[in-house]
């Protein structure tokens, strides 16, 4: 059942008299219980997603439904929805226990049944012993907990979250994404959760919904998003390294980049024809470099990461990157063969920037 | 979308009414009245008469003689205060000075102590011949008694010494400031080239304080301009009306001799000169880009 | 030799500074001595008072115990100090609630013709008290007002209007997460701006008040102009005024009274206002320095 919908969202910013439009018609469809990762470029209009469905913004376009139910009017204290801000607002005159009792204290629940659940969610949380501190004792993963127990306290089914984790060093971090997927999996509420960090998106999603230019430009199952990119933009943000994208034409069946030809996969060839330019994605996890590699080229740069290289080639005109085992030592110069994963190869359209295959699937759908 | 605007609006209502309320309507109001003849006389009917009021301030008042006062007064006072507290703004600056905080501590009572009080304290000690300045003070010093009630010249020294002991303080706090902020640097560059002091008085601190020069001088201008106090209670505007500025004058008449279109008109006329001064330093000093 | 001219210069100008920093300290400090020691000696009047009272060899307090017990003119100090209170209270708390409400909704609210509003206020804040007595005291004569209602509805906008300026930049460092959480959790907005808001402006919501409650307490032109009828209802600036002999020379009590009085009013409020000013630089480096 859908449970947040935001449908044709339209939001324009005003800032010292230049006009911004954030959100251009933003479609999103999320069902209940899922854990959706909004990603996106920073500055994009992700924590403005998550104000207009708590209500603290207003859309200039468009319709927000919260539980199958138009939710445009419904002012933020009705909406029923917990939010964890980027810098937690933990408001620093009160004590932790009175932080996460504070929703309730405004409901005006009865003080038994408020000291109930603050334990209960105090002690999942594992800050039960930091309940009469005062928030300027805290580090910044304790305050993290606060505000998730604050949030949670409530018993609201829908957590809207703004990139909770960037304000935490990175090993606290990685522990924190770990007991976040913890607790979603025991609670089972919908999280909206938004950031910038790819490594938390594909970690912690259930769906991933990414978003650039005002839009969502692909919604749906995260390794599902990253394997078959719809179109160029999701194709090169997605993924560190970016993926491969080289420009190409279709021959008779081969694809020919720059002067080297290499097989056409199964799935492609009823869809493309002779002539047709092209342009060829593959992620540098998926080439490699072996003798009998299809590819030809030049090592220009070597990067050396640790449990992997990163090595730059240049293929003719264009620069490529293969990720390698950092077994063998790569030299500048060192003229290499590249080894394709033929089953791994998107195609994209250059006209209109879009995946091959889920643009015929498109046609297919239309007809 | 409007709905919120019209929410926001409700928050800006309170003071928007008040100020018009208490700013813009008395004065409003009191134009109104300077074109009547309100006054003692005339309290329950009275009656529109035009420009009267104005003309007996340009023809038969003493508009040229207020003006003068109400310059020497401004101008005389802001001269001597501003030069007091940078003369010891400088001299606090120097970095080997000892007892700094004590001295600063002393130096910023008369700032600090309210002063309505003060000026009290200070009409008692000008009295002539009971108070402590002639009795005691002025003779020890080997200075000529002041006598307010008759010498205009005295009149405008006991004023402008008290307005300077009043006031001097805040020039010396904003001004020392000013010089602290200015780096240390500049000057140690300066003396690697050889500069004399006086070179480097008029080459770098002048130039680095001139826009909180100017701000302070042209904020206090309207601050002495309309200060009321002062004159009111030393010399209430004595002798005759050789210390009365626009400010006292209209509070006498209207207060004291009941000629409220009077007052209202000398009101008017002093308010006139304020606002041409505020668009002034609004135009010179830009402070409204930090507002918005 | 270069070495020994530098240091001989050095120690002139080191004691030049010093001499005139001590000059001007007791040029400083003698008024407030004075008025100190007078409180404390048994003299009646300006005349008797002589210069070993100066440096006393008795401390009378009669002059405290008078003040605080005698009935004066028809009404008495403590009196007259608790309708100051009142007043002066009163207006702290409006000037609070305006002043934070409106820098609020200039902080965080997108209100209509924001820059006019700014500009208009900024014009607002050059016209003193004096320059609107006159008419306000005609305007509130006609509607009854010339009372303390009328009184705290003069001062408020005085204060407000500065300290709505204070708050506006104080908010603006307050991240918005706070109130938009509140309102999450089911607060109205202007739940969230009492609760929250208000909470975590507390430094504002202090200087807010003490401006509020010293500019209404020592205020006395408007003061004088509505409530001289009313001896009861004098507030304490009025007293002074009497007690110093200006009212009435006739009927004024003795001096060392009016002495008493000044230091029991100034000290406080000399206290209250160096506070204030620590609490106003506090803010303002807060703004320079830290932007959220």
């Amino acid at each position: 059942m859908s449970y947040v919908k935001l449908e044709n969202i339209w939001k324009e910013y005003e800032v010292k008299g230049k006009k911004t439009q954030v959100l251009k018609g933003l479609n999103l469809d999320i069902e209940k219980g899922e854990f959706v990762v909004v990603l996106g470029p920073s500055g994009e209009g992700k924590t403005t997603i998550l104000k207009i469905i708590a209500g603290l913004l207003r859309q200039d376009k468009g319709h927000v439904y919260l539980r199958g139910e138009l939710a445009d009017d419904v002012p933020p204290k009705d909406r029923r929805v917990a939010m964890v801000p980027q810098n937690y607002a933990i408001y620093p005159f009160m004590s932790v226990y009175d932080n996460i009792a504070f929703p309730l204290k405004v409901a005006h629940v009865p003080k038994e049944e408020i000291k109930k659940r603050v334990m209960e969610v105090a002690t999942m949380l594992r800050i039960d012993n930091l309940l009469d501190r005062k928030p300027s004792q805290l580090s910044g993963g304790q305050m993290q907990r606060v505000a998730i127990a604050r949030a949670l306290v409530k018993g609201a089914d829908i957590i809207l979250m703004d990139e909770p984790l960037s304000n935490l060093d990175a090993q606290v971090r990685v522990l924190a994404r770990e007991e976040l997927k913890q607790l979603q999996r025991n609670l089972k509420p919908t999280i909206i959760y938004v950031t910038h960090d790819q490594v938390e998106a594909l970690s912690l999603a259930s769906k991933l919904a990414i978003l650039h230019d005002g839009i969502i430009q692909a919604y749906g199952d995260p390794m599902d998003i990253y394997r078959e990119p719809n179109n160029i933009w999701v194709a090169s943000f997605l993924g560190n390294p970016p993926m491969n994208l080289i420009k190409g034409e279709v021959g008779k069946d081969y694809i020919l980049l720059e002067n080297m030809r290499i097989p056409i996969p199964e799935k492609f060839k009823k869809i493309i024809s002779e002539g047709q330019k092209i342009i060829v994605g593959i992620r540098p996890e998926d080439l490699m470099i072996n003798d009998n590699g299809i590819l030809e080229g030049t090592v220009e740069m070597v990067e050396d990461l640790g449990p992997y290289s990163i090595i730059h080639v240049k293929i003719g005109q264009n620069l490529i990157r293969v990720i390698e085992k950092s077994v063998a030592r790569r030299e500048r110069g060192e003229k290499v063969k590249i080894g394709i994963d033929i089953a791994k190869l998107t195609l994209f359209n250059p006209s209109t920037e879009k995946n091959v295959l889920l643009e015929a699937v498109e046609r297919v759908i239309r007809k | 979308m409007n709905k919120q605007k019209l929410y926001s609006f409700f928050y800006i209502i309170p003071i928007v009414s008040i100020t018009l309320f208490l700013f813009i309507f008395p004065l409003v109001y009191s134009l109104y009245i300077s074109f009547t003849n309100l006054s003692e006389l005339h309290f329950i009917h009275y009656n529109y008469v035009g420009l009267v009021n104005y003309i007996i301030i340009f023809k038969y008042g003493y508009f040229l003689e207020l003006l003068k006062n109400t310059l020497i007064w401004t101008v005389g006072s802001l001269v001597t205060m501003m030069s007091l507290g940078f003369g010891l703004a400088l001299l606090l600056n120097q970095s080997d000075l000892k007892g700094k905080s004590v001295f600063y501590a002393i130096l910023i009572l008369p700032w600090a102590f309210p002063g309505f009080i003060s000026l009290l304290i200070w009409q008692g000690l000008w009295v002539d011949p009971y108070g402590m300045m002639n009795r005691l003070i002025l003779p020890t010093l080997h200075l000529p008694k002041v006598n307010s009630l008759t010498s205009t010249t005295d009149a405008w020294i006991e004023l402008i010494v008290t307005n300077d002991w009043l006031s001097f303080p805040y020039f010396m706090t904003v001004f020392y400031s000013a010089l602290q902020s200015i780096p240390k640097e500049l000057y140690d560059i300066a003396d690697l080239d050889g500069a004399g002091i006086l070179t480097k008085f008029v080459k770098i601190t002048l130039p680095s304080l001139k826009r909180t020069i100017a701000f302070v001088f042209i904020t206090s201008f309207v601050f002495t301009w309309n200060n009321f106090y002062p004159i009111y209670i030393l010399t209430g505007g004595g002798p005759g009306i050789s210390t009365e500025t626009f400010i006292v004058y209209a509070y006498q008449e209207a207060f004291s001799y009941s000629n409220f279109a009077l007052g209202a008109a000398w009101s008017m006329i002093s308010t006139i000169f304020v606002i041409v001064l505020a668009i002034i330093v609004i135009k010179y000093t830009h402070i409204l880009d930090s507002f918005t | 030799m270069a070495i020994r001219r530098y240091k001989i210069l050095k120690i002139l100008r080191l004691l030049f500074s010093y001499i005139i920093l001590i000059i001007m300290s007791f040029f400083a400090i003698f008024p407030l001595y004075y008025v100190f020691m007078t409180s404390f000696s048994n003299a009646p009047n300006l005349i008797s008072l002589s210069i070993s009272d100066l440096i006393p060899k008795h401390i009378y307090f009669t002059a405290y115990k008078y003040l605080i017990s005698t009935n004066l003119y028809g009404g008495s100090f403590p009196l007259w100090v608790r309708n100051s209170l009142i007043l002066a209270s009163s207006t702290a708390i409006i000037s609070v609630l305006l002043a934070l409400i409106t820098g609020y909704a200039l902080s965080r609210l997108d209100i209509p013709a924001k820059k006019t509003l700014a500009t208009f206020i900024y014009i607002v804040t050059f016209f003193p008290y004096t320059a609107t007595a006159v008419p306000l005291y005609l305007l509130f004569a006609k509607f009854h007002l010339l009372n303390y209602i009328g009184l705290i509805l003069a001062y408020t906008p005085g204060t407000s209007i500065f300290a709505a300026f204070i708050a506006k930049l104080s908010i603006d460092a307050i991240p918005s997460s706070y109130e938009e959480i509140a309102m999450i959790d089911g607060l109205s907005r202007f739940g969230a701006f009492l609760r929250i808001v208000m909470r975590l402006a507390l430094p504002v919501v202090a200087l807010t008040a003490i401006l509020g409650f010293t500019g209404a307490y020592l205020d006395f032109a408007l003061a004088y102009s509505f409530l001289l009828p009313n001896v009861k209802e004098w507030t304490a600036t009025i007293g002074l005024y009497y007690m110093a002999g200006l009212l009435n020379p006739a009927s004024a009590p003795q001096y060392n009274i009016f002495a008493a009085g000044a230091v029991l009013m100034g000290i406080p409020l000399m206290a209250l206002f160096i506070v204030s000013q620590r609490m106003m630089t506090k803010a303002y480096s807060n703004l320079a320095g830290v932007k959220q």
